[in-house]
This record gives C-alpha cells, sequence and structure tokens, in this order.
C-alpha cells in the first residue's frame, strides 16, 4: 500500500503487463514509468529512482476491523477469490513479514509468529515489539519506546501484554494500553508487509529471519 | 577538484543501501498491453457491505479515515492496484 504522489504529481497506477522476478511491475498512466511492486520503486522510465512512500496496513478479519473502527468504509467490487483465508491457515509457512529497519530487510516467519505471537527483539540500536492476534489475523508491529523508555513486553494470555517496567496491560491485537499507569497509550506501528516468503526473498536475498 | 571528490564521496556514502538486484532490471512481458487502471473503486459503508466476518482484509487509516479492503477483492491480474484516495490522501491499495 502507497502513498501514490511523487514530488507533487499524484500518479494512477495500473498493471503494466511485465513481471520483473515474477513479481508485479505497475506503470503509471502519467508518464509510463515502470514501478517494482514490492520495492515501491520506479526501475525505469522518467521517474526512475523515485520512490513511493508506504503506507501502515494491517491484516486481520473483517469482523475484527470493524470493531476496531465502527466508522470504517470497505471496497465492494466482485470477489475475485474466496480462498484466501483458508489459504492462510492451511499453511502459515508460506508466509512471512517482512520489514525494514536501519536499511536492512528481516522477515519474521508466520508460523513461528502463530506460536509466539508476542516477540520483542532487536536490530542494531532498535527494539522492536511483533504482535501476532490469532482471533483476527493481524499481525503487527511496533517501536518498543513509549515516551522515551523501551518497554519489555510479555504475553498475558490471548488477547494482552504487559510491559515489565510499569506492569500496564496491552492489547495485543492493535498495541493499546488498556489498565495500569500506561493506560491510553499506544504504541507507535511501523511498515511491515504480509508477503509470500518465495517473493519476499526474490526482492530481498540479504533479508534475514528473526530469530524466535 | 578534492572538494568535489570529497562531495561525491559524500554523496555515494549517504545513498541508500540498494539491494544489488535493483541495477538488474529485466521484466519480462507477459501481457501485451497494461490493464486499464482501476479508479474511483465502489465504496460503501461497513453496513452496506456484504463480507463475511471471517474474510480478511487489509485496513488502512488516514487523515482520520478507516478503510479495508478485503483481500478476496483484491487478487487476479485486474485487481492488483486500485487507485483511491482516503482522508485526503491519493493511495494506491496494492498487496
Amino acid at each position: 500500500m502507497y502513498v501514490r504522489k511523487v514530488d507533487q504529481q499524484t500518479l494512477t497506477l495500473r498493471v503494466s503487463g511485465k513481471l520483473w522476478m515474477r513479481s508485479l511491475v505497475m506503470s503509471d498512466l502519467e508518464t509510463n514509468s515502470e514501478w517494482s511492486h514490492l520495492l515501491g520503486r520506479a526501475m525505469a522510465g522518467k521517474l526512475k529512482g523515485k520512490v513511493l512512500e508506504p503506507i501502515v496496513t494491517d491484516m486481520m478479519t473483517w469482523a475484527a476491523w470493524k470493531k476496531e473502527f465502527p466508522q470504517t468504509t470497505v471496497l465492494n467490487m466482485r470477489r475475485t477469490s474466496a480462498h484466501y483465508t483458508r489459504d492462510f491457515y492451511r499453511d502459515a509457512s508460506m508466509f512471512v513479514f517482512g520489514f525494514e529497519v536501519g536499511g536492512e530487510t528481516r522477515a519474521l516467519p508466520m508460523s513461528a509468529m502463530l506460536k509466539s505471537p508476542v516477540h520483542q527483539f532487536t536490530i542494531g540500536d532498535e527494539t522492536l515489539l511483533a504482535t501476532f492476534d490469532k482471533k483476527s489475523t493481524a499481525a503487527r508491529l511496533f517501536d518498543s519506546e513509549v515516551d522515551g523508555n523501551v518497554l519489555e513486553f510479555t504475553q498475558l494470555d490471548e488477547r494482552l501484554m504487559q510491559d515489565k517496567q510499569t506492569g500496564s496491560r496491552w492489547r495485543i491485537a492493535n498495541g493499546e494500553a488498556i489498565g495500569g499507569e500506561l493506560t491510553g497509550k499506544r504504541l507507535t506501528p511501523r511498515v511491515g508487509i504480509m508477503s509470500f516468503r518465495r517473493a519476499w526473498q526474490n526482492f530481498h536475498p540479504d533479508s534475514e529471519d528473526v530469530a524466535f | 577538484m578534492k572538494r568535489y571528490f570529497f562531495l561525491a564521496a559524500l554523496l555515494y556514502a549517504l545513498a541508500p543501501h540498494l539491494p544489488a538486484q535493483v541495477e538488474n532490471y529485466q521484466p519480462k512481458t507477459v501481457l501485451a498491453k497494461p490493464i486499464r487502471a482501476i479508479t474511483n473503486p465502489p465504496i460503501v459503508k461497513a453496513e452496506d457491505a456484504s463480507i463475511d466476518d471471517s474474510e480478511l482484509i487489509i485496513g488502512v487509516q488516514s487523515g482520520g479515515q478507516a478503510r479495508a479492503y478485503p483481500i478476496n477483492q483484491l487478487t487476479g491480474p485486474s485487481r492488483e492496484i486500485i487507485n483511491d484516495t482516503l482522508g485526503g490522501t491519493a493511495i494506491a491499495a496494492t498487496w
């Protein structure tokens, strides 16, 4: 998911009809530049070298999203598939939750996230927190820092986690503190992409799996 | 001259690290022409949608608004990119 605007110019993106490394190449109507879907980078044309800004997204069930955002609107087109949810649960090892930190790419294997839904790890000087909510299928990545302090999280139950420093209780699904001293605080989300493992590896051959 | 060398070295050092394959862009053409862009997609309120509670969606928030894109509507080559606007920001819903 990207902001489709580069240097004040709004772009209309479409499927170019080309594939690169078995993955979609987009082209924009305005300049016909060619964009790698996974990298968000113009690979050819007038805008070559420009990069689209990625947006934080959440993948989860419709029920969970509606509950969190009752005012939500939704795309309403004819379904092109009905199998995606089933496929995800049939073989979660096909998926990774990929992200970039300090210029390096990393992947969280979804099979490990299913077993260990609250996972904290450090890359360089950043301590990140990955969560997976089984009920809504939402994987999320957060900064572990709140008001300048790095918090250490452990899972309490299916729904909640707790930080060691203040004992506050946080919702796993959306990083919101709902009990204790930090009630009302929210962890800062980071961009992560749920991706087929094969596609992620093609585009980020240097990506390493986060250790569990 | 020395100053320019320094500048070039500085720019090189500051350039974001790119994966090696970025230098090796060799796309394959699989369709004779691009697929028509999807613009102004049909958007409805939650209560007017017929989506199963268990269906997976990609959710986005922008400018105080929330929107969901059911993955089951985003599969297949004709649906891979939706040009949309949310909370005043032009976005490409793509997955």
